[in-house]
């Protein structure tokens, strides 16, 4: 496809917006109270399956290319399910997010644990078949969020205070598996919440904005050491926080780069999916400017890239490239301009725009090492300080304020200094470009294969299977729903919910310690009832009425509906969950296409 | 003290009339009103609430509400705040400004040196106050005695407050372990505390009655919508600000001058932000170091992308020179930057060059110290050297003479400030308390202040003294210090237009030559660069977001002396003051005329095309008919509220504001006067009053002359979503510029007897602010303040439109 594409963009994302602010205009005119709209451009599709126990399980899809093999001929890329405990009725004021799946994140398989595990080894191990069909586990109870947490703290322990004195061995393979295991966890609990925030779902009929930035946040958290001990109170803001950090990013680093461009004679081109904001960007250089400006100077903080003007790899260069219109000046225009002549272009490099401080390199498509080799450094450098020397901590204050200033003084000259941030901008820029629908199916593939390389952990896997798994796990979900309507978990959620009303602090303390000592094996679980479930309706009113705005003006007092006044949200439509996922119930908002595209759901 | 007496009164006579007694004053930076007035009309899909229910409660059911109000001159901090918060023209011009005599930086907005400044006694007020006290004009709190007061901090603060940031520190960590573990896991942050601590404060200032004026000013929205465009982002801080005002309105109502308080809120600009386009920024700075910008070594008060260097972190950082590599004549000489900029704000950049005349006597004097130097051509370059100071020595003669009678009666003053300071108590430097001893820390400073304008402008006389006294005996090489005839930091006199278009940068490339007659030819001798055509030349090449183009540079404007364009207009069109001269490009240009009938400013915008100044001072155009693409956009702006002939005519200002606020660019023709135009109070300033009555009239005209020496040679204004941002980026928004969506800001009121319900459709800008506040409270003095009243919200018997 040698054909002006940039210029199509650019004038594809300007009807979009044109269209946006037509449709925001008439939506103006006709009523002088606007309702807030909540979406635009590309979304996720939500669909949502009740359940017999009195909860719904509603999954979010993220829209993937027409063209994605792995998908299996489906348009979707299944991203995460939640599952809302609505106490079987209709009013939302008692409703409450409980477990969240994320199915980008599949459990490694037990040769990929021993992959991760192994010293020095810098490239995913390709072990991994998938999973199985045992429905996965969720990553996060929003109604317990420190689950998980004090199990993370006590190994961090552990492995300072047991495992490293062991030896080398023992130190290095052990932090190579936590290392590479809580990476690839955390990362992948990020890109379902960064996806959430950059495509809200398409209606917002199964959950409310609050649940979203709840559960957006709480995967943010995930990543934290301490993230569990958030209270949900401090939720919004926090998403607030995080939405602005990453977005004052975003455009800093879109800004960075282009001014850079600019000063070194090459061409960016962020890549906005369907005019939504741009989290990758790709740089240029015209093959006209490569012969006419050979001596041109080349200055490559920030882009950190070799000069391509004296680059004779370039003027041979029979890899991808895109034919561009350019007037005279060098200035992209429309192809059928006066002054419009075709030039060559050529691929330099890719960056990832969310990465904090500076835009971060995924891609040198003159030395696919490149990237690669500066992430395997760094990674051998940290596995023989801490893993061989064992100088870790705070055992060696010296060492730390060492790599603490050069870290700093690095990071003050452009450095990517951040691990996770770095993982992170890998996982989601390799999700953003294999969703891109406008992508041009070649550079998709082009980009896609070599952002794979920059991978370093063995226990990744590859777009590719991240689609195929997370169908399988979406799959396996969906058919352990529809045989036990997740009734188990529904009900031990509540019990737990409703310990603190049953038990005195001491007690909890007690039935903690129990499970600690037991290894988790004892875990106390309260059976609800329906006096229990009358209390738990009282509970969760109360939760919410102390998460609403503190003042508000009279005549704006805040209104919780109550019992009484609500219905059953599921009866109407719910019938067992074995019939519903196969009828009616969900067919309202379930895709035909996807139906007829899944055996499983099929009727 | 001395306001006690006079507020007693006034409060005495306000309560007689039933009218508002304490002001509550919310500031906004960068609120813009585009956004809440769409804001105001939207709802919350999912709780069925406004979205800002308390601002709609307030000002749109139970106030009033001024739904066209400007920024008059620059949408920027400073000069915004400057005019808002005093109800007087503007003085302030910039974020930060340059002095062209001494190497002087009036930074406006860094706190940092004032706080330390304090510490050491050098300071008292934030720069932007001291330089409104030295100018004589009071702010709005002035009104208020200071223990009837409580101001925040701000841009124009009075005093430090320690004792706040000491709270905010201490409450900042000072919190239960759950709310420090959510710190610790998304980011400490020390501004929401002094917002925090600022708030509890003036809910206890509130319950005091003695307590008449308070402001609360709030930096947030502008810092967001400055980084991001992201919608939701912004909208969480305006409703941050918003919950805010409804706890302020519930502690007034629990306060004892519950009735007779007025709530107000007003931002001093806009903020040029839109969901989905970044601001993208042009290096001016660069621009300016190029060869094509005459490879200035440019002056700025922050470092050119300070968070990629270590030297960046210097928070006291206020001069700091980006040396050219394509200097003509002074490459390496770094300690000679000829060029000023304030780029912040940052849809315009306010630039000074050194004087064109003292470049070329710099380049000549630099032929001169070569050994090497050919007999013919060293003769023609003295006399060369010595024909230009000719040509200079009338303006240069007659500074010297009045800078000297200035500087004279300055040491006068200085003696009588030192007499004055010897009786004032001593003071601890460890007195931080910001209601004591204020006014004899005031006098040292300003006993400071002389000290450093009297040491700078001796120096500057005493060089260009010994330019003037230059001989040929003194011109050879031996005897020449370039140094001491050109000193380092020196700008000179400003500018003229026909310098400004044949700005010389350097030798040109055939060297020195000379004519028939032996002497120079400075025509071909040296390089220069007409910057009008420079900048409107400007490109770029990356076109990422198509609606921007390629033109980061929308226009310059200079002023232009009245007498230089007295020849070159008809009678009926000669202004009466300088005119601005607007380049789009060569044929895109414009003059705004302005003249003072009985009081009344009347305007005129002349398009014009090829305007130049000859070396004589005159100036030669052509007259432009009306046409799309004139500075300001006037003649093709679909909202413009009248017809072609009425825009070749002349008008009132008022006239104008109202023809003209709704187009694209609101009332840039007013804002672009408002920023060329001069003036000065009639009264001496405060501190000037401790010299003999008999050497006010100098001292006058030597504020005067320091704010002067501060004015730009080109202002220049970015294209639509263009910025000159250099110290960092801003691709969420900007303002700084005349566009519409920059200068519209907010104005409100409720409570105090201020008319509920009310929307006010009449266009007012920055000068109605504090004159309508006085108004409200009973306090405004009679023919003090240059704006109008806001009649509508002040005489509650007009009747209120639902």
């Amino acid at each position: 496809m040698q054909e002006s594409k940039f210029v199509r963009r650019m004038f594809g994302a300007a009807r979009f917006f044109s269209l946006m602010m037509l449709t925001g205009g008439a939506i103006w005119a006709a009523d002088p109270i606007e309702v807030v709209a909540t979406t635009k451009g590309p979304s996720l599709r939500s669909e949502m399956v009740p359940l017999d126990s009195g909860a719904q399980l509603i999954t979010f899809f993220e829209p993937l290319p027409d063209n994605s093999a792995s998908a299996d001929g489906r348009s979707e890329l299944p991203l995460l399910a939640i599952l809302k405990d609505t106490l079987d009725d209709s009013d939302p004021a008692n409703d409450r997010v409980r477990q969240v799946w994320v199915f980008t994140y599949s459990q490694p398989s037990i040769w990929q644990r021993i992959a991760g595990g192994v010293p020095f080894l810098y490239h995913p191990a390709g072990l991994d078949r998938g999973p199985g069909t045992r429905p996965p586990r969720a990553v996060l109870d929003l109604g317990d969020p420190s689950r998980g947490m004090w199990r993370g703290l006590a190994y961090s322990a552990l492995q300072s205070e047991v495992v490293n004195p062991v030896g080398a061995l023992a130190r290095l393979t052990t932090h190579s598996f936590f290392d590479n295991y809580g990476e690839y966890r955390k990362t992948h609990l990020w890109e379902a919440g960064d996806v959430l925030s950059a495509l809200p779902p398409a209606d917002s009929d199964y959950v409310t904005q609050d649940e979203l930035q709840a559960v957006k946040e709480r995967l943010e958290l995930a990543g934290h050491p301490l993230g569990g001990l958030v209270a949900d109170a401090s939720l919004q803001h926090d998403q607030e926080k995080q939405r602005t950090k990453q977005t004052e990013a975003r455009g800093h680093n879109w800004e960075l780069l282009r001014q850079r461009a600019e000063d070194s004679g090459l061409y960016l081109e962020p890549l906005e999916p369907d005019g939504l904001a741009a989290s990758f960007a790709i740089l240029w250089v015209a093959q006209t400017d490569l012969e006419n400006a050979p001596t041109r100077s080349f200055d490559r903080q920030f882009l950190n890239i070799s000069n391509p003007f004296s680059d004779e790899r370039l003027r041979r260069w029979d890899g991808y490239s895109e034919t561009w219109d350019l007037n005279g000046e060098g200035v992209p225009v429309a192809e059928d301009s006066l002054d419009a002549r075709s030039v060559t272009m050529i691929p330099l490099a890719a960056y990832a725009l969310d990465h904090p401080h500076t835009p971060l390199l995924l891609i040198d498509f003159r030395g696919a090492g490149h990237p690669p080799r500066r992430e395997i450094a760094l990674k051998i450098a940290e596995d023989v300080t801490s893993g061989v020397l064992s100088i870790t901590g705070f055992g060696h204050l010296g060492y730390i304020a060492l790599k603490s200033s050069w870290m700093f003084v690095h990071g003050r000259h452009g450095g990517a200094t951040d691990r996770s941030a770095r993982r992170r901008a890998f996982v989601s820029v390799r999700n953003a470009i294999g969703a891109d629908p406008n992508l041009d199916p070649r550079l998709r593939s082009e980009l896609l294969s070599r952002i794979e390389k920059v991978d370093v952990n063995p226990i990744e896997h590859s777009w590719n299977q991240e689609i195929r798994d997370s169908w399988r796990q979406y799959d396996a979900l969906i058919d352990y729903a529809r045989t036990t309507g997740l009734a188990r978990e529904v009900d031990r959620d509540r019990g737990d919910e409703m310990t603190a009303a049953l038990h005195g602090p001491v007690a909890r303390t007690f039935l903690h310690l129990a499970s600690i000592l037991t290894g988790g094996l004892y875990n106390h679980h309260d059976t609800m009832n329906q006096s229990l479930v009358t209390k738990l309706d009282e509970q969760r009113r109360d939760a919410r009425l102390k998460l609403q705005a503190q003042s508000l003006p009279p005549g704006n007092d805040p209104i919780i509906a109550t019992k009484a006044a609500s219905e059953p949200a599921n009866k109407a439509a719910r019938k067992p969950a074995s019939e519903a996922i196969g009828g009616a119930a969900i067919g309202v908002h379930l895709d035909s296409s996807l139906l007829q595209g899944k055996p499983g759901l099929s009727q | 003290m001395k306001f006690l007496p006079v507020a007693a009164a006034l409060l005495a006579a306000a309560a007689a009339h039933g009218q508002a007694k304490r002001l509550v004053l919310v500031k906004v930076d960068g609120l813009p009103a585009d956004r809440i007035e769409a804001l105001l009309q939207q709802n919350d899909p999912q709780t069925g609430r406004r979205l800002l229910p308390w601002m709609h409660y307030l000002f749109v059911e139970r106030g009033a509400w001024v739904r066209n109000f400007y920024v008059r001159g620059i949408s920027l901090s400073a000069p915004s705040w400057s005019m808002l918060d005093t109800g007087q023209h503007l003085t302030i011009r910039g974020n930060a400004e340059f002095d062209r005599f001494i190497p002087r930086v009036y930074d406006y907005l860094n706190f940092f040196p004032f706080y330390r400044g304090y510490a050491e006694n050098r300071r008292v007020d934030m720069p932007s106050v001291e330089v409104l006290d030295q100018f004589g004009i009071p702010l709005l709190l002035d009104q208020f005695a200071p223990d009837a007061r409580y101001e925040s901090m701000q841009l124009f603060q009075r005093g430090v407050r320690w004792e706040t940031l000491k709270n905010s520190a201490a409450n900042r960590v000072m919190k239960p372990a759950r709310e420090l573990i959510n710190e610790w896991e998304t980011g400490f942050e020390l501004a929401p505390a002094i917002e925090e601590e600022e708030e509890k404060e003036i809910t206890a200032a509130l319950a005091d009655p003695k307590i008449q004026y308070l402001d609360c000013y709030l930096g947030d929205y502008d810092h967001t919508a400055h980084l991001t465009n992201d919608d939701a982002s912004q909208l969480a801080v305006i409703q941050r600000l918003d919950a805010l005002l409804g706890r302020l309105w519930n502690a007034i109502q629990a306060s004892p001058l519950a009735a007779g308080t007025v709530l107000a809120l007003v931002s001093d600009h806009g903020m040029n932000s839109k969901a989905g386009t970044y601001s993208q920024g042009y290096n001016l700075v660069k621009f300016f170091n190029s060869s094509e910008g005459g490879g200035h070594h440019v002056v700025t008060v922050r470092y050119p992308m300070d968070e990629y260097q270590l030297r960046g972190l210097d928070p006291f950082v206020s001069y700091v020179v980006s040396p050219s590599s394509e200097s003509g004549y002074l490459r390496n000489q770094t300690g000679y930057p000829t060029a000023l900029i304030d780029p912040d704000g940052n849809e315009r950049a306010s630039v000074q060059l050194r004087n064109s005349d003292l470049n070329a006597i710099q380049i000549l004097l630099l032929q001169l110290k070569r050994n090497d130097l050919d007999p013919a051509l060293r003769a023609a370059v003295r006399g060369a050297v010595l024909r230009t100071i000719e040509a200079n020595r009338p303006v240069w003669t007659k500074t010297l003479a009045q800078l000297q009678e200035e500087l004279t009666a300055l040491r006068k003053a200085i003696e009588r400030q030192q007499a004055l300071i010897r009786t004032d108590p001593k003071l601890s430097k460890m007195d931080f308390h910001p209601g004591l001893n204020q006014d004899v820390r005031r006098h040292l400073v300003t006993l400071d202040t002389w000290q450093t304008d009297e040491r700078g402008y001796q120096e500057y006389a005493r060089s260009m003294q010994r330019l003037l006294d230059l001989k040929e005996a003194d011109l050879e090489p031996a005897r020449l210090h370039v140094e001491a005839l050109i000193p380092k930091g020196v700008m000179g006199e400003a500018n003229s237009l026909f310098q400004l278009q044949h700005y010389i940068v350097g030798l040109s490339s055939n060297g020195i030559v000379l004519k028939a007659d032996g002497s120079l030819d400075q025509e071909r001798t040296f390089q220069r660069v007409n910057y009008f055509t420079a900048l409107a030349g400007v490109r770029v090449r990356n076109l990422v977001q198509h609606d921007l183009g390629i033109r980061p540079i929308d226009f310059v404007a200079v002023r232009v002396p009245a007498e230089a364009l007295a020849l070159a207009l008809a009678p009926e069109d000669r202004p009466d003051s300088d005119a601005v001269f607007v380049n789009g490009d060569d044929q895109h240009q414009t003059l705004l005329l302005s003249q003072v009938r009985k009081g009344t400013l009347w305007l005129r915008y002349l398009p014009v095309r090829d305007l130049a100044e000859d070396a004589s001072g005159r100036i030669h155009f052509s007259p432009a008919p009306w046409a799309a693409g004139f500075p300001l956009r006037l003649f093709e702006d679909p909202d413009l509220g009248v017809d072609g002939d009425w825009l070749n005519q002349w008008h009132t200002e008022r006239e104008w504001l109202e023809a003209i606020h709704r187009t694209r660019y609101s009332n840039g023709v007013i804002g672009l006067y408002e920023y060329f135009q001069r003036w000065q109070p009639a009264s001496i300033p405060a501190p000037f009053r401790v010299a003999d009555e008999e050497d006010w009239p100098v001292l006058r005209r030597f504020a005067l002359r320091r704010r002067e020496l501060t004015e730009s040679d080109l202002l220049i204004l970015a294209s639509d979503h263009w910025n000159f941002n250099v110290r960092g980026f801003n691709p969420g928004g900007n303002h700084g510029s005349f566009l519409r969506i920059s200068t519209h800001s907010v104005l409100m009121a409720t409570g105090g007897g201020v008319p509920q319900g009310l929307e006010i459709d009449r266009p007012y800008d920055s000068l109605s602010l504090v004159p309508t506040l006085l108004s409200l409270l009973g306090r405004l003095p009679e023919n003090t303040y240059p704006g109008p009243v806001i009649e509508e919200m002040v005489n509650a018997a007009v009747e209120p439109r639902q």
